[in-house]
């Protein structure tokens, strides 16, 4: 079966006044059937941009595709028009993001909302739609989901609006969703509820998950593979058991060790293991690889010449970094 | 509690003696009502607080949203005014209308907020936002450029950085901007009110080391908020659990992380994902009760039992008091059962 997302060496540049962007650069994935992708980066590092992209929702110009494709189902959306784009997002693939108050409308009550996701893309009569968004309503754990129907979003907690843009995203059975830091704005107990919620709907629907996120310990509970994103570039994309029992990237090993953890006693003279200095503005211009100003294990080649994409065994998996060369 | 009469003003070096104590504060917001309501409605964002902060320690504050630790870290910081209780430093009440210490209180309460992009005036120079508290409170006329210096590499920014503006800086050296400011008078507390949230993941832990360094170097107690379980884990020498107002759990870090009582407190543990439980093979308990965690409404029974896992019906009628174990670790809840 042909992976539901291929994504091969796709990058987006932005032109911006201080110069061109590169905020995605030469990224390269598989979304398999009914599998959870995580993508891990902090802020600035392209990951929105990338699911944008992916949506084919980036503004040209000033954004421009330069080079790359998006396989869906081994169709490129690349060049696809963006009437045809229509019919792919909601359907095919979905989206839902960070914070649900500003993606619901709020002068629209909850049930048009998910009935019009539902009439976008199928025809069915009125009251078929009603019938089917208070079903999604419920899947999603809306307790009373028919007088819920009337609420209109600022009615709802945080959590129960992010179940709605659930329902709305699944509203259509999509092959693929993506979820850009679907729970930073919960709370921790809610965000347990929403990511058990999306790991329950994937299983029940089939639907594949790209979970969007900063925080490893989310991608860590809820995904089969896992890639490290770093200034518009993966530095890592590794199944998940490997890159947490055996990270390879600096980077990466960096981010986990600097993480403060539950599990852990800590004495007052107890420091954390810190990446020194900042995230790197993207417009500027890199020589070498992008991390190598933060790493400890920086070698001579790094500040000349970008890492190329390696790939290595047991299991398969890839790593941008000269020491693995 | 020491009397106030009994203990004096200018004595820090005993341990024993708590710099800041609160004893039963409640804070309570009047609703917006309609024209035609006769009834008040109020929002009881804390309730009963009562907790000691002594010379040197971090007390961390961790709970959801809502759960009023801001509020508790405005009244300490004398920005709002409790509607009970009392809030004492050094054995004076600093609300009292009489209190001859506010301004050496100001002086010695500093606060660092969680937005660092907020909290810096866009229009001042770095070096004028770390100088400003000498002017306000009158110290140092001469020396003041050097002293803005020192306190500039003190937290890992250098002196050439002062005559920039908060928007040339990272969300991370901007935060070092504000601990610059609140460390500038030598305080003896310091609120820090989410300080790291805010912040990427590759550059909180920098921010940590840094309170961490400076409370060794300077001996500042902390008031440390947080809703980050790690965080808390890593900065607390004693930790507070909030919800819905109140303190719940109480203790040592290793009490309240290593036998934790109150199920709430044990639900958020659970709620905390992370590889090490993935590796191996548990997951916690997730809760799937609904969210409505709403701090005011009535005053009757445990304001968790709505969504505690282990509430019986005692839970919905009375308000639990607090137990006290072995130290002082101590959790409101009907019930004692140990973590399973």
């Amino acid at each position: 079966m042909p992976p539901v997302l291929e994504v091969a060496d796709l990058s987006i540049r932005f032109t911006t006044p201080n110069g061109i962007v590169r905020a995605v650069d030469n990224v390269s994935f598989k979304v398999e059937a009914g599998e959870t992708l995580g993508i891990v980066g902090e802020s600035g590092c392209g990951k929105t941009v990338l699911s944008l992209g992916i949506m084919k929702l980036i503004p040209v110009p000033p954004g421009s595709y330069t080079g790359g494709r998006i396989l869906l189902a081994g169709n490129d959306l690349v060049p696809l028009p963006e009437q045809e784009m229509r019919k792919i997002r909601g359907k095919v693939i979905s989206m839902i993001f960070q914070e649900p108050m500003t993606s619901l409308n709020p002068v629209f009550k909850i049930g048009d909302q998910v009935g019009e996701a539902i009439a976008q893309h199928q025809q069915c009569p009125r009251g078929e739609i009603r019938a089917r968004a208070v079903e999604m309503l419920r899947r999603v754990g809306i307790p009373m989901a028919e007088q819920r129907m009337n609420n209109y979003p600022h009615q709802l907690s945080g959590g129960m609006r992010q179940r709605v843009m659930i329902a709305i995203a699944l509203a259509c059975r999509p092959r693929l969703m993506i979820a850009d830091e679907p729970t930073t704005a919960l709370d921790v107990t809610i965000q347990a509820q929403i990511l058990k919620l999306i790991d329950e709907m994937k299983q029940e629907l089939g639907t594949s998950v790209i979970l969007i996120t900063h925080d490893l310990g989310v991608i860590a509970a809820n995904t089969s593979r896992v890639a490290m994103m770093y200034a518009g570039q993966f530095m890592e994309y590794a199944p998940r058991a490997a890159i947490f029992s055996r990270p390879l990237h600096p980077y990466t090993i960096g981010l986990m060790e600097s993480l403060p953890r539950i599990d852990r006693p800590y004495k007052r003279q107890d420091r954390l293991p810190i990446i020194s200095g900042a995230v790197p503005d993207l417009a500027r211009l890199f020589d070498g690889c992008r991390f190598h100003e933060r790493c400890r294990e920086v070698l001579p080649v790094c500040r000349r010449q970008e890492p190329p994409w390696l790939e290595r065994d047991d299991p398969p998996r890839y790593v941008r970094c000269w020491q693995y060369h | 509690m020491i009397p106030p009469d009994m203990c004096d003003v200018g004595n820090t070096t005993d341990m024993n003696l708590p710099l800041l104590s609160v004893e039963k504060v409640s804070k309570s917001f009047l609703l917006p009502g309609g024209v035609f309501r006769s009834d008040k409605r109020y929002c009881h964002a804390v309730r009963e607080v009562t907790f000691e902060l002594r010379p040197g320690e971090t007390l961390g504050v961790v709970g959801e949203s809502g759960c009023g630790k801001t509020t508790l870290a405005r009244m300490i910081a004398r920005i709002e005014t409790p509607t009970a209780g009392k809030i004492r430093y050094k054995g004076q009440d600093i609300f009292a209308a009489d209190y001859p210490g506010f301004k050496e209180y100001r002086e010695k309460t500093q606060y660092i907020f969680q937005d660092p992009y907020a909290s810096l005036n866009p229009r001042q120079r770095a070096g004028e936002i770390i100088s400003e508290p000498f002017i306000i409170h009158r110290r140092k006329s001469t020396g003041l450029m050097l002293e803005t210096e020192r306190l500039l590499a003190s937290v890992g920014l250098t002196p050439e950085q002062k005559d920039r503006f908060p928007h040339e800086f990272s969300g991370g050296q901007r935060q070092r901007i504000g601990i610059a400011r609140a460390i500038a008078l030598r305080p003896e507390i310091i609120i820090a009110d989410e300080p790291v949230s805010a912040l990427d993941v590759s550059v909180q832990a920098q921010i940590l080391n840094l309170l961490k360094d400076l409370q060794e170097t300077r001996n500042i107690s902390y008031l440390f908020i947080s809703h980050d379980m790690g965080v808390i884990r890593f900065m607390s020498d004693r930790v507070a659990v909030m919800y819905s107002g109140r303190i719940v759990e109480m203790g040592s870090n290793e009490q309240v992380f290593n036998d934790p009582r109150h199920p709430y407190t044990r639900m958020l543990m659970a709620a905390v994902p992370g590889w090490e439980k993935t590796a191996a093979g548990a997951g916690g308990e997730v809760p799937r009760t609904v969210s409505d965690a709403a701090t005011g409404g009535e005053d009757k029974g445990c304001a968790f039992a709505p969504r505690c896992p282990e509430a019986g019906s005692d839970c919905l009628v009375f308000s639990p008091e607090f137990r006290l174990l072995t130290g002082d670790h101590i959790f409101a809840c009907h019930f004692d059962r140990k973590a399973a």
